[in-house]
């Protein structure tokens, strides 16, 4: 694997966003459903916003630094991904 | 915006720059009205441009898994136009092609002609001087 630069405490951060949205979830749902949510775990203070990069950008203002737990309100976010037998060519090689 | 379909493997693909404010490079990325994000990109490309880890979030993949993605801050210059965005990493290092998501055409109406393989992205403006 290459390196990137991910700190360890990010699966915490992913643990603690999973059970402030959970806390709060009728809060967002059925509200906002289709908008996005980024949410400061050690502070619980949660931005919602119209896009991913609305949420974002919202809470940096007050968070600039802080890696942020963001996440789809309502149905999660569905995201394509290679399967891992990938192999540049193979058009079979996605998942779908 | 261009795009097109890529005669290798038939799939529609469009050229995007990238940046991290340091470091710009030109990249295709394979066209996926099933992916609801921006961009998610290689992390050879990640690495290449330098970009820094700005968040985590959870996601559905097509195949029914949940799992964690790593979103990075990146800068899409689309049209001369900079977006900043925030781009999920692929974790499959062998994966080096880029997609492109329903979220990074958004400001755009997009013709696709499967029949004679040719795509255009047009902005409303532009789309209301075109006689089709």
């Amino acid at each position: 694997m290459p390196d990137v630069n991910i700190p360890q405490n990010t699966q915490e951060v992913i643990k603690k966003g999973h059970e402030i949205y959970e806390s709060k979830k009728s809060e967002f749902e059925p509200a906002n459903n289709g908008k996005y949510v980024a949410i400061e775990v050690n502070s619980g203070d949660s931005f919602v916003g119209d896009t991913r990069e609305e949420s974002v950008s919202s809470a940096r203002v007050r968070y600039p630094r802080t890696i942020l737990y963001v996440r789809r309100i309502g149905a999660i976010e569905k995201v394509a991904r290679h399967s891992p037998y990938y192999l540049s060519g193979n058009n079979n090689a996605r998942i779908f | 915006m261009h795009a097109y379909f890529d005669a290798f493997d038939g799939n529609p693909k469009v050229v995007l720059k990238i940046s991290s404010g340091r470091k710009e490079k030109e990249i295709k990325a394979l066209m996926d009205t099933g992916h609801n994000g921006s961009l998610s990109l290689s992390i050879w490309d990640l690495i290449d441009i330098g970009a820094k880890l700005s968040t985590v979030g959870e996601v559905e993949f097509a195949d029914g898994n949940r799992g964690t993605v790593y979103y990075f801050r990146v800068k899409v210059i689309i049209d001369g136009v900079k977006k900043e965005i925030e781009a999920g990493m692929i974790e499959n290092s062998n994966v080096t092609e880029a997609i492109a998501g329903l979220e990074l055409f958004s400001p755009y109406v997009a013709v696709i002609d499967f029949k004679n393989k040719k795509i255009n992205f047009y902005t409303e403006t532009q789309l209301k001087k075109i006689k089709f």
